[in-house]
């Protein structure tokens, strides 16, 4: 299992880095900005991708909609953008999940494991 | 920049309330520490006295960090001085701000971009569009020379308006200010 987590804040990629870890047996590579995570994307070909929205040089839903161009991996939004357009856009992108900071790490690893049990599913 | 006057109205309205509470909330989740927030309007902003009446020490270094909100003339400083910034890093990251490196940089940060995320969701509740705001930058610095980074953009008008939010802890010595800038 492979997992890339695509936030422009060091410390957010550590953390959720850590509640990822902690969670699921994986390999968790980062992403520092829109364009990185489209870039990790094509070379580690991760299975989930946990994004932010509001990032430098691409925005998150831009890399989504360039992921999603060459695979299909379970994508989670992270951000701090509690607003109905960015739900409604990362809706229509097929996203698994939409997490706004601040978040207790038990969302994430919620998610994490809905998300992969839906996987198993299919 | 038409709206200008609904986003500080409804800044204030928000954040004199529920806005308030919720900031505290976020905050607390983030650095696991109990925070009072008191909000206040500076309906008359005058660059002169504002500096002043912030009660900030002169010689002393205070990290700043700003974003600006797209589309309306409006921006977040919050500011603290760097014993605080220190507390809420260790908070964080459970290590000491030795030193201001892209990690703890990216930690403050972080506050910020939380800070913003919640108001401007209330904003964009209630102009029912989409609001958006620039990542945040840091930067350390006496308190004049960074909020001169802030009052160059700000005009000394009678439509400026600021909101001056300040956290403080019965526990541990934290002290910072959010300021929301706009006209109205």
């Amino acid at each position: 299992m492979r997992v890339l987590i695509a936030d422009d804040s060091a410390f957010m990629r550590s953390y959720i880095s850590n509640i990822v870890r902690s969670t699921i047996d994986c390999e968790v590579f980062e992403a520092s900005d829109g364009e990185d995570a489209v870039y990790k994307y094509k070379i580690c070909l991760p299975d989930i991708v946990l994004i932010d929205l509001n990032m430098p040089k691409k925005g998150g839903m831009e890399a989504i909609a360039e992921i999603r161009k060459m695979g299909d991996p379970k994508v989670i939004v992270v951000t701090a953008i509690d607003q109905d357009w960015a739900r409604k856009d990362a809706l229509k992108k097929g996203v698994s999940g939409f997490i706004t900071k601040p978040f207790k790490p038990d969302e994430i690893r919620r998610v994490l494991l809905m998300t992969l049990a839906a996987q198993n599913m299919r | 920049m038409l709206q200008d006057s609904f986003f500080m109205n409804t800044a204030i309205i928000d954040l004199s309330g529920d806005g308030l509470r919720r900031l505290e909330s976020a905050l607390e989740e983030f650095c696991s520490v109990r925070l009072n927030g008191e909000c206040k309007v500076i309906r008359k902003f005058e660059v002169k006295s504002f500096l002043k009446s912030l009660n900030l020490n002169e010689d002393y270094y205070y990290v700043g960090i700003l974003s600006k909100f797209k589309d309306f003339n409006a921006y977040i400083m919050m500011i603290m001085d760097t014993a605080s910034a220190d507390e809420f890093i260790s908070r964080m990251t459970g290590k000491h701000l030795y030193l201001l490196d892209e990690f703890n940089e990216s930690a403050l940060q972080e506050l910020a971009n939380v800070t913003v995320g919640i108001l401007s969701s209330q904003l964009s509740k209630g102009l029912g569009r989409r609001v958006d705001y620039s990542i945040p930058t840091t930067a350390v610095d006496f308190p004049s020379a960074l909020l001169d980074l802030l009052l160059a953009e700000i005009s000394e008008s009678e439509s400026t308006k600021c909101i001056e939010i300040s956290f403080t802890s019965n526990s541990l010595p934290i002290f910072t200010k959010m300021l929301v800038f706009g006209d109205s």
